[in-house]
């Protein structure tokens, strides 16, 4: 026996943890194992509870009427959700969901509201129908929304969430038919659901350059109920290389725009859009390649006025004109445990004479990475967004760890940057934060 | 292998799975999913989602498994949260399940053609065979991530009782074993599977696959099979 060996030998002895091979192979659990669930029919119920905290880095800019003056705790906010789940033997399936939300530093501390809750029945193998408020989602891209505008977004706390984390549901009935390498969906919107954003004055507050003028804002809602839905519909055909949509809809923009001034008010619209486009994915490799195509007729683009000059001048503040937006991205799973995510989106508005408040042709991206280790325990994400023309961006860091099963802390912080000519996100470029939170599931 | 790899496990099947997942601190986690399967010719097209913990509930998986050599398996993912069904890569089954220690090439099981087999014939014997499977290219190791597999096989029924997977990292061994077989309807379907994660000789993590209800050929509609039906299955 060499000494390397005698020495192996001698840690084995001494290391009584150490097994031998056979041992890996013998049951590792001495107590019973434990049943499967019954997944037949029954209500279930389920749940989660998210705290989040904020606490902002910097002061706010003086030049806008915000509410908060110094750094310190922004937001201390709770989200409970309740979900009642009912699945019938007969492919009829319920869910009432309820959300309730307090946050202790807002004036506006808590709001209640109906989550994802429908009814959805299969009458045949290939048909579905499914109606009540609901997520549909119909592009490829995790980050923008292109053809795909059906869902609000709560955009409270820009930035702080994905996408999939703000999507709202809205009220719609959906019928779906799909056969092996096709599908198709149409769909009719019930209600109109404006995307959620953060209270007056509040840090993420978009109309926060009209806060300081002596004018009251007037939100005009449009008429959507159920004898006068929008619609929406999508082709899907799906090859061995990659899967292919076509859509179209006639449907209201989410975000509301300043478009006449009155005595005392400012009106603020949304837009009524017809939407055209296209999507596609190509399995390459360990990349999945992705591209998205809507062109859109009815957005409300801000004219070339602001501040003092639309009180002076009352002649419509928005304009309606057409737009093509592309996205190009991919997702990258070649590396074991991570994932690599790219989206570069290009907007070009055409049709509009005259002087934008906006620029015509902009440019945005997508950079996110992901790595989870430990068995998925602890998952790691940095992502960053940028505005080319704004010369503006969003770095953001965040680690999620599970605790067990059903609890889960997180904690990261946020970047803003923007130039000082920057439209977009100069009036956010002060709330750098860190946040920290938990979800518990049950 | 090849008669491993086709031998008969029934026109259609339904099951239902417990994971019991333990780290080296002994804490524990568990993941309760569906599994649906059916048979197009050699050609296998499967459906699984997440029936708890409640945080993953509702993500699904649906897979088409082609037997022509070289043809790339096609795969879907359901985000409960996006509402959306999107197209997943499968060049790499490398990565881990769920947080288990079965990877995705695991569960789908490994592609016979990409492998080397040689029978140790000093641990065979008449009612077992040891077959060593050694990866054909580099690229195959990168797309599962072992450098050699080490399989115990039945050969009464056609299935392979223990195995040794090497991992690409130094030191790191998975041992995968099955217990508790019973035939339900021609098919032999153990009651228990495990796959112990070691580093140097010891434990770092291990999950056990315990089977629920089953049902061999069960009457699974086509559609069940789409991308729709991954939608509505894994609500």
């Amino acid at each position: 026996m060499t000494l390397r060996n005698w020495s192996a030998a001698m840690l084995l002895f001494f290391w009584g943890y150490a097994a031998a091979a056979e041992d890996f192979f013998q049951i590792t659990e001495d107590k019973p194992s434990r049943a499967v669930e019954d997944t037949g029919g029954g209500v279930e119920f389920s749940g989660s509870l998210t705290h989040r905290f904020h606490y902002a880095l910097t002061n706010q800019r003086d030049q806008f009427a915000f509410r908060r003056e110094g750094t310190g705790a922004v937001s201390n906010r709770y989200d409970l959700l309740l979900e009642a789940r009912y699945r019938s033997e007969n492919n009829v399936n319920m869910q009432l969901a309820g959300l309730a939300s307090y946050d202790a530093e807002l004036e506006d501390a808590s709001y209640m509201e109906v989550d994802q809750s429908y009814i959805e029945w299969g009458p045949t193998p290939s048909l579905n129908i499914k109606s009540g408020r609901q997520i549909i989602s119909l592009g490829e891209s995790n980050y923008f929304q292109l053809a795909d505008r059906i869902n609000p977004v709560d955009e409270r706390a820009f930035g702080l969430s994905e996408l999939s984390e703000t999507l709202l549901p809205v009220a719609a009935s959906r019928l779906s038919y799909y056969q092996s390498r096709w599908g198709v969906d149409l769909i009719a919107l019930h209600e109109f659901r404006p995307n959620h954003y953060d209270e007056p004055y509040g840090d993420f507050d978009p109309y926060i350059e009209f806060r300081d003028m002596p004018l009251e804002i007037q939100e005009n809602r449009p008429d959507v109920s159920l004898t006068s839905p929008d619609v929406a519909g999508r082709f899907f055909l799906s090859r061995p290389w990659g899967d292919i949509a076509l859509f179209a809809s006639r449907l209201h923009g989410r975000e509301a725009r300043p478009t006449a001034v009155s005595e005392n008010t400012l009106h603020f619209d949304y837009s009524e859009l017809t939407l055209m486009g296209a999507s596609a994915n190509r399995v390459l490799g360990s990349w999945l390649l992705k591209s998205e195509y809507a062109y859109s007729d009815g957005d409300l683009y801000l004219r070339d006025y602001s501040g003092e000059r639309a009180m002076q001048d009352s002649n419509a503040l928005s304009v309606t004109g057409s737009t093509h937006r592309w996205m190009v991205g991919g997702r990258y799973t070649g590396a074991r445990n991570l994932t690599l995510d790219l989206e570069i989106l290009s907007s070009h508005i055409v049709s509009v004479d005259g002087p934008l408040g906006e620029d015509r042709t902009q440019l945005k991206g997508v950079a996110s990475i992901e790595r989870q280790m430990l068995n998925e325990k602890l998952v790691a994400n940095l992502t960053y967004m940028g505005w080319e023309d704004n010369l503006a961006s969003m770095v953001r860091v965040r680690l999620d760890y599970a605790l067990q099963d059903d609890v889960v802390v997180f904690a990261g912080a946020v970047n803003y940057s923007a130039s000082a000519e920057d439209q977009m996100l100069a009036p956010y470029r002060n709330n750098d934060r860190m946040f920290v939170g938990f979800t518990l599931s049950f | 292998m090849t008669d491993v790899d086709n031998r008969y496990r029934g026109d259609s099947w339904s099951m239902d799975v417990y994971l019991l997942l333990t780290d080296e601190n002994g804490r524990e986690r568990e993941r309760t999913l569906r599994m649906l399967g059916k048979m197009y010719g050699d050609d296998e097209r499967t459906l699984t989602y997440v029936r708890a913990p409640s945080r993953l509930r509702g993500t699904g998986i649906l897979t088409y498994d082609w037997a022509e050599p070289g043809r790339n398996n096609e795969s879907w993912l359901y985000l409960p949260d996006l509402g959306r069904v999107t197209r997943l890569t499968t060049a790499n089954r490398a990565d881990y399940f769920l947080g288990t220690d079965f990877t995705y090439g695991d569960l789908e099981g490994l592609e016979v053609e990409d492998f080397y087999y040689e029978v140790d014939s000093e641990l065979s014997n008449d009612n077992e065979v040891v077959v060593v499977a050694t990866p054909k290219s580099r690229e195959i190791v990168d797309k599962y991530g072992y450098t050699k597999i080490q399989y115990w096989v039945d050969t009464e029924k056609d299935v392979y009782t223990k195995a040794q997977y090497w991992l690409e990292n130094e030191g790191w061994i998975k041992y995968y074993s099955q217990f508790d077989f019973e035939q339900i309807d021609g098919v032999w379907l153990s009651g228990r599977e495990q796959m112990v994660m070691t580093r140097n000789n010891r434990r770092v993590h291990s999950t056990i696959l315990t089977r629920g209800e089953v049902a061999i050929n069960p009457d699974i509609p086509d559609n069940t099979f789409t991308t729709n039906g991954l939608e509505r299955a894994a609500e």
